[in-house]
């Protein structure tokens, strides 16, 4: 017999007319992970917002523990026992790992903090988990990893019915994340219970019992995982994508090397050790950091603000160069480096405005960019503000300011991050489209989910330093050396 | 004429409001001007008196007569949205007695027009199997089964007698609740005739633990719960595909639930018509009829109107993959059938 931890049933939510949720059922077990593979995006957060909190419901039922919490007839409005981990931490930086674990938590009452006991009692599920910290380490000194990992035990430990993992995969590098899926399999099996919800099936394959496909704003089907599943999902579900994947693939055809047109020699930064690469015009380099310890330092050098502690940098980068020579198209772009206020040709012409002297004086420039992409981007070109469009108007947007303004380098860092798998496709397509009009693409990266379909070249970084360099040709015997890293 | 009607529609509501509103500010402008001027005199403080009791009487009308009606307000557009016999019961305030009595004539109207509905589908049902005289059938039935044995045509008289057991179990004897394994024999009676039209193709798999067997099979469940599901699987699904296909029935227990799960590898549907019929689902129609059997939509109902609204049957599709429909019923016992059959019989 299974017991049952939720159940969702014809969760009908609207908001301005549109669907949320349209008519969503689900049901999780105790001791599952199960997998949500988000095709679209819309819809999760109230997913997730209805799962933290029982708001009114237009239509459907919820059930946890096989209680009726929340339904069309009655909302309670209160809490449910689920702790959600994503993007933004809850754990208190200046605090330490025990008083996190134990202290920081609902239903703690004492107005004497016993510390003995509370070290003492955090040093062995530390111990259990075979996490080799001290409980008076402070939260700020440690790494993506740990932090997840002690948001996981904060909830087990919590008593948590549910415990949500919502996009956390791109925040652990390829090394970190069996690891953690080691971790969450473990906590699995001794009766926890997980949601967890990303937009790419290799990373929901190797760990979830079920794996849920999201689309239209609802659960289209529920796979069992077996071997054929990734079959199923690459042919079936996300065929749309990976057919615009390999047609880009298929496109990419073989180039003479053009000049040089950044190079690094010998470049230490940080945890970046004698790091040199080059990219020629019209080349798409995608950079691995395996270890996910370089791509912020990496990403300070290329926008011009730091400066490398020994070798060298070509063309010299500095603020004035960036957008000129290099580009950064930093992680999740729509809500960093667009502003909403002003309209949507004034951000498409920013990138071009810094190499047209008096850009903005003559209207004549901005008219003729308007006529020239008007086909292409469609009527959201006229938008008079960046409010209501949707992601993929914003990210086209994003990639077209450079495809107008034409850097001899484009660096996209995490480009698929937090993006669904439809979208996914179509950044893939906008990249490849860069790199057709002769722009040099750097992609950095700490997955390889889809990346390798558009890149010429890889460069696999451990710890700071270059330990692999592979052409297109070899990325199958790479794929068939190393699976785990690289999967599809 | 229609649109002299339709213009005629007015909400007093709006008028009442604004009238008093304006009332309200005209009397308190009098009130604050009369004391004014007769700030120096002694009727000052006899207007100060009538003021306030004036406000006073504002405070309890507010609360008395405003609010309350604006509750009965609230719940007349719930109705008006939800449409369910439920939201009018609860109103408790009314402006006077004609509207109480014009809803409870609405609520008897809904209740008569369900009962009516349910006892249509009860006669329809008994005036088929009226028309179908079981004895008649089954000795029919037999005589061929004898024939095809003198014939040595042993497979036809393994036909008629599987379709003899069929016929007996769907048009006879009229029970609500059957428990799942008289369920499942029926469907693998089923499945037994409909391989001789498929052969090979179709296949059925049973799947259920070991530690919830026994428990699962004496559960009870609504008569000709599976049957309609895996009808449709077939006739929906695997007819329409090339090659093989696979109807899988999956069993769980839970602490208070029998989950079961009708998988098929068929064709499976769009996005568009897995909406409509999950949204069909939500709505308490005892309409939706499909070609032939009953639709899964009635069974859905069924098990609404039998168990209560916790329960019921959800759809999972993807076009080229196949459809799962999932069946979430209580875990009843055999003592619980006289409650749920007299429930039934209730909502008759």
């Amino acid at each position: 017999m299974r017991e049952e931890i939720l159940r969702m049933e014809h969760i009908l939510c609207t908001e301005g007319g549109a669907p949320k949720l349209n008519y969503l059922s689900l049901q999780i077990f105790r001791g599952e992970i199960y997998g949500i593979l988000c095709l679209e995006n819309q819809g999760i957060d109230k997913l997730v917002e209805l799962l933290c909190w029982n708001r009114p419901l237009e239509n459907g039922q919820v059930f946890f523990g096989e209680e009726l919490v929340n339904s069309m007839q009655e909302s309670s409005g209160r809490r449910n026992k689920v702790t959600v981990i994503g993007r933004q931490s809850r754990l208190i930086d200046g605090l330490t790992l025990a008083d996190n674990l134990f202290v920081i938590r609902e239903g703690f009452r004492r107005h004497v903090i016993p510390d003995r006991a509370v070290q003492t009692e955090t040093a062995n599920v530390l111990k259990q988990y075979g996490i080799e910290l001290s409980p008076k380490t402070r939260v700020s000194e440690l790494g993506s990893y740990h932090r997840l990992v002690l948001e996981v035990l904060k909830s087990v430990i919590a008593g948590d019915r549910l415990t949500i993992l919502w996009e956390i995969s791109d925040l652990l590098s390829a090394e970190e994340l069996p690891r953690f899926h080691s971790l969450i399999r473990r906590l699995a099996d001794q009766g926890s219970t997980f949601l967890y919800i990303y937009s790419h099936h290799e990373v929901l394959r190797p760990v979830c019992d079920r794996i849920a496909i999201f689309k239209g704003n609802t659960i289209e089907k529920v796979l069992t995982v077996q071997s054929t599943i990734r079959e199923q999902i690459q042919t079936v579900y996300a065929r749309y994508c990976y057919e615009k994947f390999f047609n880009i693939r298929k496109d990419m055809e073989e180039k003479p090397r053009g000049s040089e047109v950044l190079c690094l020699q010998r470049v230490s930064f940080g945890n970046i050790r004698e790091l040199s690469f080059s990219i020629t015009k019209g080349e798409n380099l995608l950079l691995f950091d395996q270890s996910n310890t370089i791509l912020d330092e990496l990403t300070g050098l290329l926008l011009g603000r730091e400066k490398p502690e020994s070798g060298n940098i070509y063309p010299a980068l500095s603020a004035e160069s960036r957008g000129k020579t290099v580009a950064v198209i930093q992680r999740n772009p729509v809500s960093s480096t667009l502003f909403p206020e002003l309209s949507y040709l004034e951000n498409l012409c920013f990138p071009l405005a810094e190499k047209v002297p008096y850009f903005w004086q003559k209207s004549k420039f901005r008219r003729s960019v308007l006529k020239e992409y008007r086909e292409e981007i469609g009527p959201a070109i006229e938008a008079g503000s960046l409010y209501g469009l949707s992601t993929r108007e914003l990210y086209t947007l994003v990639y077209y300011r450079y495809l107008i303004s034409k850097p001899d380098v484009v660096v996209c860092v995490q480009p698929f991050a937090e993006l669904d798998m439809y979208l996914r496709s179509y950044v893939g397509e906008l990249i490849s489209r860069l790199h057709r009009n002769g722009t040099a693409v750097l992609v950095l990266n700490t997955e390889l989910y889809d990346t390798l379909y558009i890149a010429d070249r890889l460069i696999q970084v451990e710890h700071g330093r270059i330990i692999g360099e592979y052409p297109r040709e070899r990325f199958d015997e790479v794929k068939l050396a190393q699976p785990v890293i690289f999967p599809d | 004429m229609e649109e002299d009607r339709k213009e005629e529609k007015i909400y007093l509501y709006g008028r009442l409001r604004r009238v008093l509103a304006a009332l309200g500010v005209v009397l308190f402008l009098f009130a604050v001007a009369a004391l004014f001027s007769a700030a120096d005199s002694p009727a000052f403080w006899l207007l100060l008196v009538l003021l306030l009791a004036a406000l006073a009487l504002l405070a309890g009308a507010y609360c008395r007569i405003w609010k309350p009606y604006a509750d009965t307000d609230r719940k007349l557009g719930v109705f008006a949205v939800r449409g369910r016999k439920e939201d009018l019961e609860q109103i408790r305030y009314y402006l006077r007695p004609q509207e109480e009595l014009a809803v409870e004539r609405m609520l008897q109207y809904m209740t008569t027009s369900n009962t009516l509905e349910l006892s249509k589908r009860q006669a329809q049902y008994q005036a088929l199997q009226n028309q179908i005289n079981p004895h008649f059938l089954y000795n029919t039935l037999e005589s061929i089964r004898s024939e095809a044995l003198l014939a040595g045509l042993d497979s036809v008289a393994s036909m008629c007698e599987k379709l003899a057991s069929f016929f007996r179990y769907t048009i006879s004897n009229m029970e609500n609740l059957v428990t799942v394994e008289q369920e499942i024999d029926n469907i693998i009676t089923y499945f037994y005739i409909q391989q001789y039209r498929f052969g090979d193709r179709l296949q059925l798999e049973i799947v259920c633990p070991d530690e919830d067997r026994e428990i699962a099979m004496k559960c009870l469940i609504p008569k000709l719960t599976f049957q309609p599901v895996v009808e449709n699987a077939i006739i929906h699904g695997i007819e329409q595909k090339i090659g093989q296909g696979k109807v899988t029935i999956h069993m769980m227990l839970t602490r208070k639930r029998l989950i079961i799960r009708i998988s098929d590898d068929g064709v499976g549907m769009d996005q568009e018509t897995l909406n409509r019929i999950n949204g069909q689902m939500t709505e308490r129609s005892v309409r939706g009829k499909s070609q032939g059997g009953i639709a899964i939509g009635n069974v859905h109902n069924r098990i609404k109107l039998l168990f209560g609204e916790e329960y019921g049957l959800t759809v999972f599709s993807t076009k080229g993959i196949g459809t799962d429909v999932e069946i979430t019923l209580p875990r009843t016992a055999e003592q619980e059938r006289k409650e749920i059959e007299h429930r039934a019989e209730e909502m008759k």
